[in-house]
């Protein structure tokens, strides 16, 4: 999946921007797999998947890109691929009928991170005419992810 | 329960920091919005309670034999819904499974109570204790989790089979009370021991009609009495020689099960020393609750390393009654177990030592020095049991090939050859 995202960015980039999304895309699917056995290394896995698309979006500078939909939902499933991985590894077995669970949420997932971004972008293609809307996004979700992180160190 | 994070958590939380933090660096909200679906579900999973959960087990017996199959239910509980709770029950060694899926995952609505049927194997003698349940349940989102042990702990003892035993071993003395060994003394009895002339207070039934007849006078027969023995077994319990799920103490153990079944069938007084790091003993005595005794005593008994130096000064005096049939079960690896059973042939007791030979756990090499240190090791075993032989004392060798019985036969051959040592 994630060497997938990784050829597709690397096809639908500028000649400029392919080589290195095509590498960051590879080391990404590499330290994917990595992270199936030290699942330490999965923050940096999709670091580096993602980091392909922010240097897309630094050297071609589109628009408004929608591909961005894609590439979070591709994130998302990878990610809970590694998680479903890392479980199938274990000794513990799932009850006769349990098995289609993890697969149905791990689609679940992706389809509704797609929509979610479908829709946040919606909203600041509505907002992009104003360039304040965008700083005001950009620093409430900046905040959001510092609440996020302080609550979880006090978890 | 425990609350802990799976390395998702931690993953979303950093690159949804990370993508917000790029996004304004490089003005590009479309990063922004990429982070947006991790950090959402960071925060819906970090907000999962702790499930209140609760689990019993049933085991259908607290005893077993070697090779037995036991029925186990685990049963959870949850009381708020928990989508995915792994249960696992902690199996001690010696005890397997023989079907049923343990761990398992499985799924609990609120206050749903579910079984989940194990059939466990056991596989090897064991004093142990069944119960502990591992507990550890995540919602549906799954970054968090819960980690719990429930402790149930029901003992559960597996008896080692004991090897059916044709011959047991004749003690050079029996003691006063009743049994099956026909003693060596005469006396009243079954067992024709000789004839000799009438004496005054002689019962007229001994009078042996067809000897008087050719003689001219009274004869009488004498008998041998049917007389119990004092049997003690003696386990070594200092040191072993194991490999990963296989040991010489295993096999003593097993070996002295055997011994103290077939010497209490015969209706012998038996006890038990096992002289280690930790010495256990108990007196001699007969009967089914004995062997209940003896054997709970032999499952109890481990190996123990200790430097403390002990000889048969230890034991208590009642433990060995004077002129007991003394069986050792021995790897012969301890100093200590060698001189405390030169000791006790010293002091008249008639031994036996059944050495459970540690030579099928050497590790074989190919470096010519172990080869040599090997060879050596070997000699010294042998001039060990050479030494012991030279004191009266039959050393037989039991390994994974050998029965008991067949031990017990080279023991008998030894014996039968070398009546004058005794004392």
């Amino acid at each position: 999946m994630a060497l997938g995202l990784a050829v597709w960015l690397a096809l639908v980039a500028s000649d400029d921007a392919a080589p290195v999304v095509l590498a960051l895309g590879v080391v990404g699917a590499l330290l994917t797999a990595a992270a199936v056995v030290w699942p330490a290394l999965l923050f940096l896995a999709l670091a580096v998947a993602g980091s392909g698309y922010a240097a897309l979006l630094a050297i071609d500078e589109p628009p408004l890109d929608v591909r961005v939909a894609g590439v979070a939902a591709c994130l998302l499933v990878v990610g809970e691929l590694v998680g479903w991985a890392r479980e199938l590894w274990s000794t513990t077995r799932d009850e006769p009928g349990g098995e289609w669970r993890r697969p149905t949420w791990i689609a679940l997932v992706g389809a509704g991170g797609l929509l979610l971004v479908w829709g946040l972008l919606a909203i600041v293609d509505l907002a992009r005419v104003e360039g304040l809307a965008v700083e005001a996004v950009g620093a409430a979700c900046a905040l959001a992810a510092l609440l996020v992180v302080r609550r979880l160190a006090r978890g | 329960m425990t609350r802990s994070a799976d390395a998702r958590l931690g993953a979303y939380a950093a690159l949804a920091a990370v993508a917000f933090v790029t996004a304004l660096g490089l003005r590009r909200p479309e990063l922004a919005v990429l982070a947006a679906p991790f950090a959402l579900l960071v925060a819906l999973g970090v907000r999962m309670p702790a499930p209140p959960l609760r689990a019993w087990v049933e085991i259908d017996r607290e005893r077993a034999i070697e090779g037995d199959e036991l029925d186990a239910i685990v049963t959870v509980r949850a009381d708020s819904a928990v989508d995915r709770l792994e249960v696992g029950l902690a199996l001690p060694e010696g005890i397997g499974l023989a079907d049923g899926s343990n761990p398992v995952a499985i799924h609990l609505d609120a206050g749903e109570e579910r079984e989940l049927p194990l059939r466990l194997r056991c596989e090897r003698w064991t004093s142990a204790e069944v119960g502990v349940v591992w507990l550890r349940a995540r919602d549906r989102i799954g970054l968090v989790r819960f980690e719990g042990r429930v402790d149930r702990r029901r003992p559960l003892r597996v008896y080692p089979t004991p090897e059916r035993l044709r011959r047991l071993l004749a003690p050079a003395r029996t003691q006063a009370t009743t049994g099956s060994e026909v003693a060596r003394v005469r006396g009243e009895g079954l067992e024709f021991a000789d004839t000799r002339p009438f004496v005054p207070g002689d019962r007229v039934r001994s009078v042996n009609w067809r000897a008087t007849a050719r003689r001219g006078s009274l004869v009488v027969n004498e008998r041998h009495p049917d007389r119990n023995a004092d049997v003690v077994i003696f386990l070594d319990s200092f040191a072993e020689a194991r490999a990963s799920d296989q040991g010489t103490f295993e096999h003593a153990v097993r070996a002295a099960a055997t011994l103290v079944t077939g010497f209490l069938e015969r209706r012998d007084r038996v006890g038990l020393v096992a002289f280690g790091g930790i010495l256990r003993w108990l007196q001699p005595g007969g009967g089914l609750v004995q062997r209940y005794r003896l054997v709970d005593a032999l499952l109890e008994t481990g190996v123990e390393f200790s430097y403390a130096w002990k000889d048969v000064n230890v034991i208590p005096a009642r433990t060995l009654p004077p002129g007991a049939l003394v069986v050792a079960l021995t790897p012969l690896l301890d100093e200590r177990t060698v001189l405390a059973l030169v000791d006790l042939r010293g002091r008249g007791h008639d031994l036996v030592v059944l050495e459970v030979s540690p030579d099928p756990y050497v590790v074989p090499s190919s470096d010519p020095s172990d080869r040599v240190a090997t060879r050596l090791w070997r000699l010294q075993r042998a001039e060990l049991r050479m030494r012991f032989e030279r004191l009266g004392v039959a050393v037989a060798t039991l390994d994974e090939d050998t029965t008991v019985e067949a031990a017990l036969e080279g023991v008998r051959a030894y014996r039968r050859h070398a009546r004058l040592a005794r004392r």
